[in-house]
């Protein structure tokens, strides 16, 4: 079996990735995904934890949060749609209309 | 009775609103017709009141009518309970006789003097006003309504001093006045508290048993009232304000400031003068003031150039005297002077108005001269004006001012030497009276005219000149019908006296001796009056010459002793710089507080602004540091 800690080992690869990638990348497709990837390195916790301790929570978790980013793509989504309509483009670097 | 008492206080009321309402649709003559016809009904009413009072026995002649309930405070030997009504007896319907007759002719007087000026309506609405607070001053039956009177003809002092308020003197003369007035208004109202806790009441008509029986009274009590009639009738050390009030047009400088609010004071003092009597030295302070006003006027109307100012001045002296009056509890005599000065100052401040008139505003003395022959019949008014206000047998003035010193001498005659002192001040007064009043007349009227040759003088027109010999008639009948104390002829003092307090002190001179005295003032008076005539007559040069080359003492003189400097070095000054200090302290420490915290918060919001600088990868760096910072926390 595989040991736990490759597991949170490969969790915070994946979560680092997602970091990298949500703070270095300009285009907010790109983000999107990274953000997706930190998600999902918090799922392989989840499961892994649930493997080895109390099956239903662990999972259930992992359910809601897929759940959550299934709405927050929703939402994502349609603001990237609406920024590019906007802009003819989709990198969050041109956007700057919120500086105070 | 009630109707006329009530239609008395009334009728100036409603006019006073409805000229202050509506006057600015009225043209020309017209709210000066309104409001002599109106003035002229109010002297009706008060010799309907007069008569009926004079219909009753002697002790029997009051009326107290009550309108309705004003206050009721407190319960028991606390109750305050006033009512708004009118209290008639000799005394105050004697003051509304002249109040609303002379203020009638005055009335008349400003139809034409206001014809052209801007903002009739809103004079005679003032004019009316301050007839309403007049009446209510002198006929309210109880103290707090002669209180409100009393403001009432402060404020319309102000209105009418600063009716021309573009002109920043005559604004600041207004609020000389008001604030002076208000200096002694502590006085009053002192004196008003003090006598409901030692009598439980204010009505004239509760508090004359009371008064009749009291046989002590508090000096301080009766000094607060005194302050209170030192203001309002101009007496040292707060006179400054009546000179300055020239700046209003001359008819209310004949209303207001000669004729009938500056007498508010010695009305005060005779209404309550029971109190005085009783109260130990503070008549001997009422004394020395009015004699020590007489005199400090008198020398500075020597040296005035302002037509206005020496009559001003005058009107200060004059005060003086009747105060002295009072102080000597000739309370009748001081009465009496009371209505003649109304009458020939009336006279000759409508004469000066005249005058101004004539001259298109010009109130140098030294730029008129010669103008008898231009206006005749305002140079006969004025003069016997000029003659009454001297003291000169058989004018009005005469009669009033030597009772009051014929009081003082018997005084020091009866042992008391120090009533010679007072004596002499009058005797001397009397003397400077007569001096500026005949350089007065003649730099006006008498040897060759130094009048700017473009001005044409030209006689008042008809309602001024009725005005003027009216009055000039009663300048000249006014005193001896009024009373001749030597002949034992005193119809004023048999009306009045009942409802006065005794005099404390003898007042009865030996006849030789009286009428020796009374040749000795005449004497005086003629002889200062020639002195002063030929000194400013024919040739003007030398007289001018002494004038500007002056002494050290006549340059005090003409400075006016320099009290307005004096006030304005002690006390306007220090609390100029107590307001400058307080508005330092509000400006840097209260608004410094306040602007800092206002500032620290801009200042921290400029900082933090910087970090909201709309680039998305910045705001998701910053929070990826904050939930590092945070788990570091938590797992720590």
């Amino acid at each position: 079996m595989v040991p736990q800690a490759w597991y949170l080992l490969l969790s915070a690869l994946l979560f680092g990735l997602g970091i990298a990638g949500f703070v270095a990348r300009r285009n907010t497709l790109v983000m999107f995904m990274s953000v997706e990837l930190m998600l999902n390195a918090a799922n392989v916790v989840f499961l892994a934890a649930a493997r080895d301790h109390v099956p239903a929570r662990g999972s259930a978790c992992a359910l809601f949060v897929i759940a959550v980013a299934a709405a927050e793509v929703a939402v994502g989504l349609a603001l990237v749609l609406a920024l590019f309509r906007l802009r003819k483009s989709v990198q969050a670097d041109e956007v700057r209309e919120l500086r105070a | 009775m009630n109707l006329v008492a009530g239609l008395l206080l009334i009728l100036p009321l409603a006019m006073a609103a409805l000229l202050g309402l509506f006057g600015k649709r009225l043209h020309g003559k017209t709210p000066g017709l309104l409001a002599f016809g109106m003035a002229a009904t109010c002297f009706g009413l008060a010799v309907a009141a007069f008569l009926h009072l004079r219909g009753l026995p002697e002790e029997a002649r009051f009326v107290e009518a009550s309108f309705w309930r004003w206050l009721d405070l407190g319960s028991g030997d606390q109750r305050l309970a006033l009512d708004v009504g009118v209290w008639l007896d000799p005394l105050s319907v004697t003051w509304a006789l002249f109040v609303t007759g002379v203020g009638s002719l005055i009335f008349l007087y400003s139809i034409s003097y206001m014809e052209h000026e801007e903002g009739a309506w809103r004079y005679f609405s003032y004019l009316c006003l301050f007839l309403f607070s007049m009446l209510i001053l002198v006929l309210g039956e109880n103290l707090v309504l002669t209180f409100l009177g009393w403001e009432g003809v402060g404020l319309c002092s102000y209105l009418l001093i600063g009716f021309d308020y573009g002109k920043e003197v005559a604004a600041r003369a207004g609020r000389k006045a008001f604030v002076v007035n208000r200096i002694g208004d502590v006085g009053f109202l002192i004196g008003m508290f003090w006598t409901w806790k030692l009598y439980g009441t204010l009505g004239h008509g509760e508090m004359k048993p009371i008064m009749a029986a009291v046989t002590a009274v508090p000096p301080l009590l009766a000094l607060g009232y005194f302050v209170g009639a030192c203001g309002k009738s101009a007496q040292l050390p707060l006179f400054v304000w009546l000179p300055d009030a020239m700046a209003g047009p001359t008819p209310v400088s004949a209303l207001i400031h000669a004729a009938t609010m500056v007498t508010a004071g010695i009305y005060l003092v005779l209404r309550l003068s029971p109190l005085f009597v009783a109260a130990e030295w503070a008549l001997d302070v009422v004394a020395w003031t009015g004699a020590a006003t007489a005199l400090f006027a008198g020398l500075i109307a020597l040296r005035q150039r302002d037509i206005k100012r020496v009559l001003a001045y005058s009107t200060v002296s004059q005060l003086g005297y009747m105060f002295l009056a009072c102080g000597l509890g000739a309370f009748g005599a001081a009465a009496f002077h009371v209505i003649t000065h109304a009458f020939f100052k009336a006279l000759l401040f409508l004469g000066a108005g005249a005058v101004i008139h004539a001259l298109h505003g010009e109130q140098d003395l030294w730029k008129m001269g010669g103008l008898k022959h231009h206006l005749p019949k305002t140079a006969r008014a004025m003069t016997a004006g000029a003659f009454a206000l001297a003291g000169i047998f058989p004018f009005a003035g005469f009669f009033s001012k030597d009772e009051i010193l014929g009081v003082a001498f018997a005084q020091g005659y009866a042992g008391d030497p120090s009533r010679y002192v007072l004596w002499g001040m009058g005797v001397l007064t009397a003397a400077l009276t007569a001096f500026y009043t005949a350089r007065m007349m003649t730099l006006c009227f008498g040897g060759t005219s130094r009048v700017d040759p473009h001005l044409h003088p030209h006689e008042a027109p008809a309602p001024m000149a009725i005005a003027l010999q009216v009055l000039m008639v009663a300048s000249i009948v006014g005193g001896a019908a009024l009373g001749f104390e030597a002949l034992h002829w005193m119809p004023l003092h048999h009306w009045i006296d009942p409802v006065l307090a005794a005099p404390p002190h003898p007042t009865h001179l030996p006849p030789a001796l009286n009428w020796g005295l009374m040749a000795l003032a005449m004497m005086i008076a003629v002889l200062a009056w020639r002195i002063g005539a030929k000194w400013y007559g024919g040739d003007f040069a030398p007289a001018r010459q002494a004038e500007l080359t002056a002494p050290r003492f006549a340059k005090l003189l003409q400075g006016r002793f320099f009290v307005d400097e004096l006030y304005a070095l002690l006390i306007v000054r220090p609390l100029r710089f107590v307001a400058e200090l307080c508005l330092e302290f509000d400006r840097r420490v209260v608004d410094g507080l306040f602007r800092g915290a206002g500032s620290f918060s801009a200042l921290l919001s400029t900082t933090v602004r910087l970090a909201q600088n709309g680039v998305v990868h910045a705001y998701a760096f910053w929070m990826v540091v904050g939930a590092v910072l945070l788990l570091t926390l938590a797992l720590a």
